[in-house]
């Protein structure tokens, strides 16, 4: 008689379970996790990081493979195996430069670029430009100091839930009244974004 | 905060509406500053999602692998214990099958090579000669009284002590065949001397608790000290 080994999922088994709702989907994404964690020693040995730093670039990047595949990006040209592996070794890089400087705004600057190659050249430089007087760790920080409600807003629309979503889930009466009060609770920001030691900057004054 | 700039990023507008958002960027300084605003705001709100989900997935997933781990370790234990427990059977079960054969082997040798004796030509030995052919003849009793007749006669006879020996060992009297055997095997002016071997085979064949062992350690010493039945003590003993 054979010994018989634990059975891990196929790519096929793993794909149609992520595609799944909750709760069952969530048991996928565990097994997705599972299957591939022997990456992270690699990772540990190839990039120099430290373990959790390695770890928490796997879970990133296990993150990141859900989200194609939910979505259908992952169109099984590859196997899930090298799939997942392409985007960890990135996600190592990341992590490794972050760790050698702080690149994070470089980082931003790729995703920036997704945005601003929606318009026209012309105007790519200018609002590049002025991009760089916002910084997002800033903002982040300042985001972080809004009331309740406007944080609420602004992460709910951070995680790709539209305004009709936000209106259920936040219990506001429309989506348009959850749009315009996730506008000015932007405008909000940007006032707050501008204010150092509780004074607002002087061009900003001005505009006021 | 303009709606314009997040239906144009989000594709919400129309081609012409779209062109007279471009143009206005060109000459309205304070749209431009909040197009970057927006864009920048966008980035680190996602940011803030995605570092949240990722410290919840993150934490549920390491978790999860502490978790599995945990069962395992019982499991881990038993399998332990049942490795032991295993080893254990083996050894007392092959030890059990060494004990069961080797006792059989000493029957299948006392049964078949033991089963005649050579006759005596002596003429002095004849009530003796009888004792043996009584033997060959599975007639252990008749054997047994005619060797005590000879013995009442010839009592330091150490062929006669062999004899009824052997034939209390097949009648299955082992104690007193024990005894003709040890005081035979205490003999040590004799050049042939089965005496101990004969007194292993005895031990196997009665398989009492510890006869086992005094077999074995006689079976030993004849081969040690190349006494007769060596070569037989010698597949006994492996």
């Amino acid at each position: 008689m054979w010994l018989k080994f634990a059975k891990q999922p196929t790519d096929e088994e793993l794909v149609n379970g992520i595609r799944l709702d909750y709760p069952q989907r969530q048991i996928w994404e565990n097994k997705l996790y599972l299957k591939f964690r022997y990456l992270i020693k690699q990772a540990m040995w190839k990039y120099k990081l430290q373990e959790d730093e390695a770890s928490m670039a796997y879970s990133d990047a296990v993150l990141a493979v859900i989200q194609y595949v939910y979505t259908g990006r992952f169109e099984q040209r590859s196997s899930l195996k090298t799939y997942i592996y392409r985007i960890y070794q990135h996600k190592c890089i990341d992590r490794f430069r972050a760790l050698q400087a702080d690149k994070r705004e470089g980082i931003n600057q790729r995703e920036l670029n997704d945005y601003l190659e929606l318009m026209p050249d012309e105007q790519q430089d200018t609002i590049r430009r002025l991009c760089e007087k916002y910084e997002v760790a800033r903002l982040k920080r300042k985001i972080a100091l809004m009331d309740d409600r406007c944080k609420q807003i602004i992460l709910a629309w951070g995680e790709g839930y539209r305004d009709k979503e936000i209106a259920v889930n936040l219990g506001y009466q429309s989506a348009a009244v959850a749009k315009t009060s996730r506008l000015r609770c932007l405008q909000r920001l940007k006032k707050l974004y501008k204010t150092v030691n509780g004074l607002i900057e002087a061009d900003d004054e001005r505009a006021d | 905060m303009n709606e314009r700039i997040e239906q144009y990023f989000d594709a919400a507008l129309t081609e012409a509406e779209r062109k007279r958002l471009e143009a206005d960027w060109a000459t309205d300084p304070d749209l431009a500053d909040d197009t970057a605003f927006y864009l920048q705001v966008r980035l680190a709100a996602q940011q803030i999602a995605h570092e949240t989900l990722l410290k919840k997935k993150h934490e549920q997933w390491t978790n999860l692998t502490l978790n599995s781990s945990k069962p395992f370790m019982p499991k881990r234990w038993l399998g332990i214990a049942a490795a032991v427990l295993l080893l254990f059977f083996s050894v007392w079960y092959f030890n059990q099958s060494f004990q069961d054969d080797l006792s059989g082997r000493a029957k299948d040798y006392v049964g078949h090579q033991l089963k005649e004796l050579p006759l005596h030509l002596g003429e002095e030995e004849q009530l003796l000669q009888q004792a043996i052919a009584s033997y060959n003849q599975q007639q252990y009793h008749e054997a047994i009284r005619l060797t005590q007749s000879y013995l009442a006669r010839y009592p330091q006879d150490v062929e006669a002590w062999k004899v009824i020996g052997l034939a209390q060992l097949q009648g299955g009297a082992y104690t007193e065949a024990l005894y003709q055997f040890h005081r035979l095997g205490d003999q040590t002016q004799l050049y042939n001397n089965p005496g101990k071997y004969y007194e292993a085979l005895t031990y196997l064949l009665r398989n009492a608790p510890g006869d086992e062992e005094k077999a074995k350690k006689l079976l030993q010493e004849v081969v040690d000290k190349n006494l007769e039945g060596k070569q037989d003590a010698l597949k006994l003993l492996k």
